[in-house]
């Protein structure tokens, strides 16, 4: 196997080759103004260490799997295509008015308390960018006002006038009937065929999405057309630029509901924050190999702190809802929690709550925390882990950044020390704590309502600044192992080069699966099949005009389902499929039942009430063949040979609310070995820190561990 | 000695064997006769008193162990937060009431005594505020009666507003917090459900002239042992109530709600201790109390006036005073209500003064202290003066399901007296921390509340969520945002309209369009609301009921020159079949309302009535109309930038009438461009035209003032002396002696003061558009002017 995986994020963009049986990783600042320049310098220094040229591993590696962040840039910086949005007459508002939560959707609880001085986000489409048509179809599907060819005609021309560059279609309850949207497609296609409206897409809501909700799903269509420009044209040049230089097959796209597939079967709002995604994807791997079915996973990168959870050696937990940049859309996309607490969150006290604040404000890499020495003036986390001693200044990112420690002291000391009123290092300890507190909290929140007990999980601690700070936030958590994996630096990389070429598709039902009152139970078995099988085969036809054989193809089917009249769904997963008699459709509701008194506690179930199926979603998709995380290093020999574990420098570093002269060790010096904290172990891209009471170990799978020998 | 001490002792004996026997029938007979209790009403001391109960001793020694442990205390008291949201969460998620799945609904954590110490991040602050009362009435007669128990496990329950709710459609389960033994908080949630078996369907009858009218009515009781709600009471609630589904899964919804947060302090309890939960919770009532006085204090000392109305208590078009003075003093501010309106006996707008307080936390909070911690202790500064039998401290026999009308109101003079006491500190230096100035808020819920059964064959009552999204004011530098949150709570959300359809037997002709020119106007305007144009269909019965006031006198007012929201109507089209239409005729139809009143493009009669609407039984395709309001402007609107004006036209908020009369914008017809000369000049018109029709102000005052109120106006308060309350334009009682007013019988007694029907309605009543002059434009009620008693 060859195969490159990328990652680029704000600060760095990470990048993996898997080479036989050879794992190279490295990590080379993002360069914004032209993405594909930090990719081919990331790729030069692996092909360099690999000892070849560029153009000789583009030309033999079999994919470049990317997480892309075109997308999501170009949606915050608002910078995505003039989007036209055609929309059922009497709903054209539906976006600025939001639901009316917009103003606060996605925000921090202070942000949405504050409704005076709220700011709602800036529109992807404006007022006059909104075309009513006269349409309507209700709710069974059934039509109750015909479209005029004509006045669609009408809206084509105005648009092309106003200089719309994408279309997006979104017509009430097309989920049910998409009739109407498709011919506003036909019409526009009709009066300016595709040679005249050149690269426009026109974008149809139910396309997109099967499920209700015109808000979410408006957002959605228009998120799609208003990006879909900037994720060709930019994939274009990165395809061209990667051609030139040897790799003539299509780039595969990762996507944030553990998909993957070509430019041309993706949607541009499911490469959004795709490559935390795919970090959870390597996580759930790595539960496999590691035999850790439970994982809390705890990416804590420069900016953000991203949370997943694994559980029984699965991810099965898919937000159906998410809000991606202020807008609530109804895609599915792998659930993570993701908080303000990375290396570069500004850490400062807050007077009104009498506390240190974590964030969610962050220093980014430019100009980055003090300690960079780049002009950044707030203290952030990585300036108190470098006052605490934890991060060796001179071996930041494997040496090429040297730290400034006292710059990290005047701003801990302005910015937390003097409102508090103690001294800095007392500062920088509580800052520390609060951190961790803040990040085990989070998780507790996301564990905890998912209806587990985070001291039964493992945490699994990657990104950057995960290692620096992961015992204490499983402390706080009470859990008792920390897995430090191989890649963890650069795991979401790691990760894109594993995901599996998947399609997902749903559809939005009123199946009263069994009636409370009446006590009797659905029997049209074939309607409900009838749904999975259409939803299968458009996976099935996707996968193979993505080259794929039907033999290798296969299908998860989910549904969700509630109690009466509930507005949100419980996802379970179908036992037995196809559904054949009142026994299947049991265990159906058994696997509901299980899945929801899981999430709620039994005292929530209300069968009494009736049972109802509101969505059916499969996802399709073909096996591919997974890189090994983990490798034997059963023959790797301690540095120095004697099989003796000998620090390779001490140094003064804060634990047990003094500094003290702690061991320090190379990672790169370390075998099958077991080292008692306090002590910190410098790898080139993180730096871990054992705290006292723990231990650390490295064993020969090549992951590290973490373990509370107190509890 | 023997013998006569004896004697004595016998006398003695026979003596006290007399007193004895004295004594006990004495004891005997009043524990006989007085020992019970005719009705364990509601405590008027109980509701009447906001402030958080003193330090106790456990408080004061929890939170001296937390003194050392700043870090403890942090941790837990946002994990108490935490605890709260999530509870939230899975409520909306697990409810069956869409109210309470789109927002309205409060979680949080309490102290023993019943004070509200951390609420959830989002939702209605005001239910939680509300819940002291009952927590407190149970924990006093669990001191006071020795067969009252408080147990773990045990579950509490109550809807009556007059023990602690701001109307009987809010329901609450709270359950008690124990550790080892020992009661050491409460954990509660409140939910507006919705039907409650009132006299109206949707929860809040603005037709009930009782409190009997106002459906199911439960004191806080125990409903429920170990965790276990009994079935025999649910039954009897069930057989109380119309929609017997939701009910019944919404008190298992709050059960289970209240369970998780039971356990997820049980486990901070045994990661941490019980203290720091007592600690954590009194620190944050205390933290918030001296956050609120610290505020307090740099607002300069003084009082500030001013006075509303509320121009409809939903069956009568009369006129409420609702007056407010605001004293700033130090570290301390009374708010004064005294000189408001009566009470009144027989409708449902009356308001506990409990209500009006519990609304003032979301309006400190969240019109001004964004940042405060969530906690009712955001009062304890605060000073509450009303009168006694006022419509804002009404007596316990007068309904009050549209307590919000009233209370609301209340909101509005405070958040507008705040702007003016605070405007002078925001601008140097913001030391009182509060949010942007801004005009008002749209302030009220223009509801549409609906009943009967859906396509599914389910019996419900409820409202539409669309009024989750009143528009915001003005700010001091920007517009005011569209379609909200309503001022009762932070992230109201309206929902989906595709699954309100799916679900409910509606048709949203127009529904998520904003509203041209219902605007308050300024140099920077408020926001729009949303209107709603709908009908129904696939339904063996289906009615329709209108909440709102301000038809009349606007419900946001505007800030420094600018103009307050406009007043407006709601309309019908009986006898209409949208469906018909729709499929006939399409090319005819109009979705904006002003365009379909005047141009009448569906068949059928015409008709705009208040926005206080008693339920109406509706034909399938019959059509309904009502529109969100409009935030308060803020500024001289002579003074918005023309590109404002412009870009307001371009998007259709605004006509080309008001771009030109009231902004005095004019522009390239085509282009819709405008001429910055032309422009300039027709402000310098406006300008001197207003100098030239203004007047000085003592005579402005000479020719409007007079010493009562007009003889053909209902009005009801104070006129220029608080201590004088006029029920009608003609009478007076005592502001210390108030009776509430039967408005049935005066009504009778004064049938030339009213021009509205008393339901059922009647044609005659209804206003008939055709004879309006639309070419005018009017933003005021369009009832046709022609009827007797109109404005």
């Amino acid at each position: 196997m060859k195969r490159i995986s990328v990652d680029i994020g704000g600060t760095f963009t990470d990048c993996v080759l898997a080479w036989e049986g050879e794992r190279i990783e490295k990590k080379s600042p993002t360069t914004h103004h032209d993405l594909t320049e930090g990719l081919l310098k990331v790729i030069g220094e692996i092909a360099a260490e690999l000892g070849k040229d560029v153009d000789t591993v583009l030309s033999q590696v079999d994919s470049v799997r990317y997480g892309t962040t075109l997308g999501t840039n170009a949606l915050i910086e608002r910078s995505g295509e003039r989007v036209g949005l055609i929309t059922t007459e009497g709903h054209e508002d539906t976006v600025e008015i939001a639901r009316g939560f917009g103003y606060g959707d996605g925000l921090p609880p202070v942000k949405q308390l504050d409704i005076a001085g709220a700011t709602k986000p800036d529109r992807l489409v404006p007022s006059k960018y909104r075309y009513p048509l006269r349409e309507r179809i209700d709710y069974n599907g059934d039509v109750l006002m015909e479209p005029d060819r004509e006045e669609i005609r009408e809206i084509a021309n105005d648009l092309i006038d106003d200089g719309v560059r994408a279309i997006a279609v979104v017509l009430l309850n097309s989920t049910h009937n998409p009739e109407h949207e498709k011919l506003v497609r036909d019409v526009i296609i009709e009066e300016y065929p595709s040679n005249v409206l050149g690269s426009t897409p026109v974008v149809l809501s139910h396309q997109v999405t099967r499920r209700h909700g015109e808000y979410m799903r408006s957002n959605a269509t228009i998120i799609n057309a208003y990006l879909h420009r900037t994720m060709r044209e930019g994939l274009k040049n990165m395809q061209k630029v990667l051609r030139e230089r040897g790799y003539d097959k299509p780039i595969q796209l990762v996507h944030n509901d553990f998909g993957m597939a070509q430019l041309g079967k993706t949607f541009a709002i499911q490469t959004v924050d795709a490559g935390p995604v795919a970090g959870l994807g390597a996580s759930r791997q790595l539960s496999q190999e590691l035999d850790a079915p439970n994982l809390i996973t705890a990416d804590m990168g420069g900016t953000s702190f991203d949370i997943g959870l694994v559980t029984d050696g699965d991810v099965n937990l898919y937000e159906y809802e998410p809000v991606i940049d202020r807008l609530r859309v109804n895609i599915p996309m792998v659930y993570m929690e993701t908080i303000g607490a990375g290396g570069g969150s500004v850490i400062q006290y807050d007077e009104i709550q009498n506390s240190i604040k974590v964030g969610p404000e962050s220093m980014g890499s430019d100009p980055g925390p003090a300690c960079y020495n780049r002009g950044g003036r707030h203290a952030t986390t990585t300036d108190i882990d470098a006052v605490l001693g934890y991060i060796n200044p001179d071996y930041f990112w494997g040496g090429q950044l040297e730290l400034d420690p006292r710059l990290a002291k005047r701003a801990v000391k302005r910015d937390i020390a003097d409102p508090m009123g103690t001294s800095i290092d007392e500062a920088a300890a509580a800052g520390r704590e609060i951190i961790d507190n803040k990040m085990a909290q989070a998780m507790f929140n996301e564990v905890s309502l998912q209806g587990h007990d985070p001291r039964k999980f493992s945490i699994l601690a990657y990104g950057g600044a995960g290692p620096t700070h992961a015992c204490g936030f499983a402390e706080e958590l009470g859990v008792e192992e920390v897995i430090l994996p191989p890649h963890a630096p650069v795991l979401s990389a790691a990760g894109a080069g594993n995901l599996d070429q998947q399609h997902m598709y749903e559809q939005s039902v009123f199946m009263t699966l069994y009636h409370g009152e009446q006590k009797t139970y659905f029997s049209d078995y074939e309607e409900f099949n009838s749904v999975v099988e259409e939803l299968k085969e458009k996976g099935e036809r996707d996968l193979v005009m993505e080259g794929f054989d039907p033999s290798e193809i296969e299908h998860d089917i989910e549904v969700d389902m509630q109690y009466g009249n509930q507005v949100y769904t419980n996802t379970a997963t179908v036992p037995e499929y196809p559904l054949e008699g009142k026994e299947d459709l049991l265990q159906l509701l058994k696997s509901f039942r299980d899945s929801y008194g899981e999430t709620f506690g039994d005292a929530a179930h209300m069968p009494e009430l009736g049972i109802r199926l509101r969505t059916i979603r499969v996802q399709s998709y073909v096996d591919r063949p997974k890189m090994a995380y983990t490798q034997d290093q059963s023959d790797r020999a301690v540095a120095d040979g004697s099989g003796e574990m000998s620090p390779t420098t001490h140094r003064q570093c804060y634990f047990d609310d003094r500094f003290q002269e702690t061991p320090v060790y190379r990672a790169d010096t370390l075998a099958d070995t077991t080292i008692d904290g306090p002590a910190i172990v410098e790898y080139p891209l993180t730096t871990v820190v054992v705290d006292s009471n723990w231990e650390y170990s490295h064993n020969n799978n090549s992951a590290s561990y973490l373990r509370n020998y107190r509890q | 000695m023997t013998d006569e001490h004896d004697k004595s002792a016998d006398g003695g004996r026979m003596q006290r064997k007399k007193e004895t026997d004295e004594e006990s029938v004495v004891e005997e007979m009043t524990e006989f006769l007085e020992g019970r209790t005719m009705f364990d009403g509601p405590d008027r001391d109980l509701m009447l008193d906001h402030k958080m109960e003193a330090r106790s001793n456990r408080e004061e020694r929890a939170l001296a162990k937390l003194e050392d442990d700043e870090v403890t205390r942090m941790v837990v008291q946002n994990r108490l937060q935490s605890i709260s949201d999530e509870a939230m969460e899975m409520s909306m998620s697990i409810a069956a009431s869409p109210s309470v799945r789109w927002g309205d609904l409060v979680c949080g954590v309490m102290t023993r005594e019943g004070d509200m110490a951390v609420a959830s991040s989002a939702g209605v602050l005001l239910f939680l505020a509300m819940q002291s009362a009952p927590i407190k009435r149970i924990m006093r007669k669990w001191r006071e009666e020795d067969d009252y128990e408080i147990n773990e496990g045990d579950i509490f329950h109550h809807n009556d507003a007059r023990y602690g709710q701001i109307h009987n459609t809010d329901l609450s389960t709270y359950m008690p917090v124990f550790d080892d033994g020992e009661l050491i908080a409460w954990v509660c949630i409140v939910c507006h459900e919705g039907e409650i078996g009132a006299t109206e369907a949707a929860g809040m009858p603005a037709d009930a002239e009782s409190p009997y009218d106002e459906g199911l009515k439960i004191q806080p009781m125990k409903i429920g042992t170990d965790y276990e709600i009994d079935e025999e009471l649910v039954t009897f609630f069930q057989n109380s109530v119309r929609d017997k589904k939701m009910m019944k899964a919404d008190h298992q919804m709050r059960l289970a709600v209240a369970m998780r947060m039971l356990e997820r302090v049980d486990n901070v309890i045994e990661e941490y201790d019980a203290d720091a939960i007592v600690g954590s919770l009194r620190h944050s009532l205390e933290t918030a109390e001296q956050e609120a006085r610290s505020r307090i204090e740099n607002i300069p000392d003084g009082t500030y006036s001013t006075t509303n109305f509320v121009d409809s208590n939903l069956k009568d078009d009369l006129l409420m005073k609702v007056p407010c003075e605001l004293t700033v003093h130090g570290d301390e501010m009374t708010l004064s209500f005294e000189g408001a309106a009566p009470a009144f006996a027989d409708r449902a707008t009356n308001s506990q003064l409990a209500s009006l307080k519990g609304q003032l936390v979301q309006t400190f909070v969240s019109f001004l202290w964004p940042d405060m911690l969530t906690s009712q202790a955001v009062l304890e500064p605060i000073n509450f003066e009303a009168d006694s039998g006022s419509i804002v401290d009404p007596p316990e026999e007068v309904p009050n399901a549209q307590s919000m009308q009233t209370f609301f109101d209340g909101h509005a003079i405070v958040e507008r007296v705040l702007q003016f006491s605070t405007y002078g500190q925001f601008v140097e230096g913001n030391d009182a921390k509060m949010t942007d100035v801004h005009a008002n808020h749209y302030t009220n819920i223009n509801a549409i509340g609906y009943g009967g059964f859906t396509q599914h064959g389910d019996q419900v009552g409820n409202v539409l969520t669309d009024l989750n999204a009143a528009p915001g004011g003005a700010r001091w530098n920007r517009d005011g945002l569209h379609s909200q949150t309503s001022p009762a709570l932070s992230m109201g959300d309206t929902g989906e309209g595709e699954l309100y359809e799916e679900e409910y037997p509606l048709v949203l002709f127009s529904r998520n369009r904003l509203t041209t020119d219902i605007e308050g106007f300024g140099k920077y305007r408020g926001g729009h609301g949303h209107h709603q144009v709908l009908s129904h269909k696939d339904t063996p019965f289906w009615a329709w009921q209108m909440m709102g006031t301000g038809s009349r006198f606007p419900r946001s007012w505007g800030l420094f020159g600018g103009y307050g929201g406009p007043v407006y109507p709601t309309a019908k089209i009986q006898g209409s079949d949208l469906f018909k239409d729709m499929e006939e005729r399409p090319e005819d139809l109009e979705y904006e309302i002003q365009g379909i009143m005047k141009n009448k493009p569906f068949d059928g009669e015409y008709s705009t009535w208040d926005l206080g609407r008693q339920t109406d039984i509706a034909a399938e395709g019959e059509i309904f109309l009502l529109t969100q309001g409009a935030g308060g402007g803020l500024g001289d609107p002579l003074e918005r930038d023309p590109d404002a004006v412009a870009d307001d036209l371009e998007e259709g908020l605004i006509t080309e009438w008001t771009a030109e009369n009231i902004y005095a914008v004019s522009y390239d017809e085509e282009t819709k461009q405008p001429d910055e000369a032309e422009t300039e000049s027709l402000r310098e018109d406006e300008k001197k035209r207003r100098l030239e029709e203004g007047v000085p102000y003592d005579e402005f005052i000479d020719e409007w003032q007079t010493e009562s109120p007009p003889d053909h106006l209902p009005y009801f308060g104070s006129w220029d002396n608080k201590s004088e309350i006029y029920r009608g334009p003609n009478m007076t009682m005592p502001a210390d002696s108030i009776q509430p007013v039967t408005m049935n019988v005066f009504r009778e007694n004064n049938p030339e003061l009213f021009d509205t029907p008393i339901y059922p309605p009647s044609p005659e009543w209804q206003g008939d558009v055709d004879e309006l002059d639309y070419e005018d434009v009017d933003t005021g009620d369009h009832r046709d002017s022609d009827k007797a008693g109109s404005d």
